[in-house]
This record gives C-alpha cells, structure tokens and sequence, in this order.
C-alpha cells in the first residue's frame, strides 16, 4: 500500500483541524471525544436542579473569593474569539459523529489506496510490525497494552495528537508543547531501541 | 500570550462549562483555569490519575447540587 505524501496529508489535516473549527466552534480533540462519547448522552441534559446548582455555586463563588471580586470578574472580558470553549459543550451526537467519521475514513482511503482487507489474526500486522514487536496474539496483546498507555496519557495530559499535536501546538500553547515533544519524542526513542533490540 | 496560560484540560472539564453559565463565575477562571491552574484540585487529581468528582470545585470544595454526567 502506498502512502499519500507528506505534504498532501498535512494539508488534509491542516483542513480536517480548521473545517472542524469552522463548523463547529470548538478546537479538535478526538480523545476528547471519546472521552465524551463513553460518558454517554445523559450529560446533554440540563441538570433537573440547574437552579439550585447555579445559586449553589454563586454562594460558594462569593465565599471563596468575596463580593468585590466577583463583581469585577463579572465585568471581565469574556475569553476572546481565539480561546477554545470546551468540546464538552458540543452534543453528544457530534462526538460520536466526528469517531464514526475517522473509522469510516481510514476504510475509505484504505479501498480507495488498495490497502483494505480483513485480517485474521494469524496474518499479523505486517512484516515489520511482525519484525519489532511480534506476530499473532502476542501482537495484539503489545497493541492492547499500547493502548492502554495511549489512554492513561491522552487522560493524563488533556490531550492526544490531535489536541495538542495539531491545535495546540500551531496556537503555541506551552502545554500543548511540551506534551507534543514528550509523545513523539518518547515514540521515537521506542522506535529506535526496537530497532537495535530486534 | 493569554491562551498560553490556559489549563490543559479546560476542553474536557465539566466545571469550565458551568462557569461560563454567569459572568460572576469568571472569577474561578480567571484564578484557576485561566491563571494558576496546577493548583486546582481538578487538575491535580487528573494528573494524579485519580476519578474526578463532577462536583468538585477547584479549590478542593464540592458542590451538593451535583452538575449532570458521570464522573471522568
């Protein structure tokens, strides 16, 4: 299977990140969205006490930080146009739709490119996967327990790739920064100590 | 640059959306999520890889009128 070149698929990219931001108002963020999707779609439903917790939280916001506080932050500027809103408010059908979106993609540009097929599992993942990291049950046992890692890391940094490797990192945000050095920096390392292991 | 200051995990966090409900609720932003955000408690507890309460305010207090959604 041939690859689309670099410069093809950056721009594609480039396009997915801005058109999504066009048409939905949030910044991209594809483990945020599985995030929102697991959460299921209860969380699109005004809380049945929304009064209570918004007069709750104004009386705890007053306590905290005190009348004269408040009323200035009240006169704040809001956080302008460029700030990202959380993806959180977006609904959960457009999560789940935007998921449905990627998996459905990749098979597109996989028939499209001639590279889509099933696969059992004894036909592994290809010679060089096959080569670094094994073949069979013990290859997807090391993509499940990646995985795993992926997960805890998006979890714990806020992000993946496409959060901060793609918006944060072109808005100059310093934790997008750092998070996209370490992830590919640590990708690289495994990479190469693969590569002198094998 | 504002954005650089901006908490990492402000996308996904139940707590930022409720304050923008009011503009009184700015006040927590502009202390927490938009300022010195590695002490908010939310912050803490997903760098810890702790279960985040949905009603646990950044300076470690809850709420007893719990926002909707399931804990992260």
């Amino acid at each position: 299977m041939s690859y689309w070149p670099w410069w093809l698929g950056g721009t594609a990219l480039a396009a997915v990140s801005v058109g999504f931001w066009l048409a939905c108002g949030r910044l991209l963020g594809v483990s945020g969205s599985v995030a929102r999707v697991l959460d299921g779609p209860e969380r699109d439903r005004a809380p049945d006490d929304g009064s209570a917790l918004e007069a709750e939280l104004l009386a705890m916001t007053r306590a905290e930080f005190g009348d004269d506080a408040v009323a200035a932050a009240a006169e704040a500027p809001a956080p302008s146009a460029s700030a990202s809103p959380s993806s959180a408010s977006l609904p959960w059908s457009a999560h789940l739709a935007l998921l449905v979106a990627i998996v459905v993609g990749g098979a597109v540009a996989g028939a499209t490119r001639g590279g889509w097929h099933l696969r059992a599992v004894a036909d592994g993942l290809g010679a060089d996967f096959t080569r670094l990291v094994g073949g069979g049950f013990g290859g997807i046992g090391a993509l499940f327990a990646g995985g795993l890692l992926v997960g805890f890391g998006t979890a714990m940094s806020g992000g993946c790739t496409s959060g901060h490797g793609l918006c944060g990192t072109s808005r100059l945000q310093r934790g997008s920064l750092a998070a996209t050095a370490a992830f590919f920096g640590a990708g690289a390392l495994v990479a190469l100590a693969l590569e002198r292991l094998r | 640059m504002q954005d650089s200051k901006r908490c990492t995990h402000a996308t996904s966090c139940e707590m930022y959306d409720l304050f923008q409900l009011k503009g009184a609720l700015r006040v927590w932003q502009i202390n927490y999520c938009e300022g010195d955000f590695q002490r908010c408690a939310r912050f803490q507890r997903a760098c810890d890889g702790g279960r985040i309460p949905k009603n646990l305010l950044p300076n470690g207090k809850l709420l007893t009128a719990a926002p909707a959604g399931p804990e992260r």
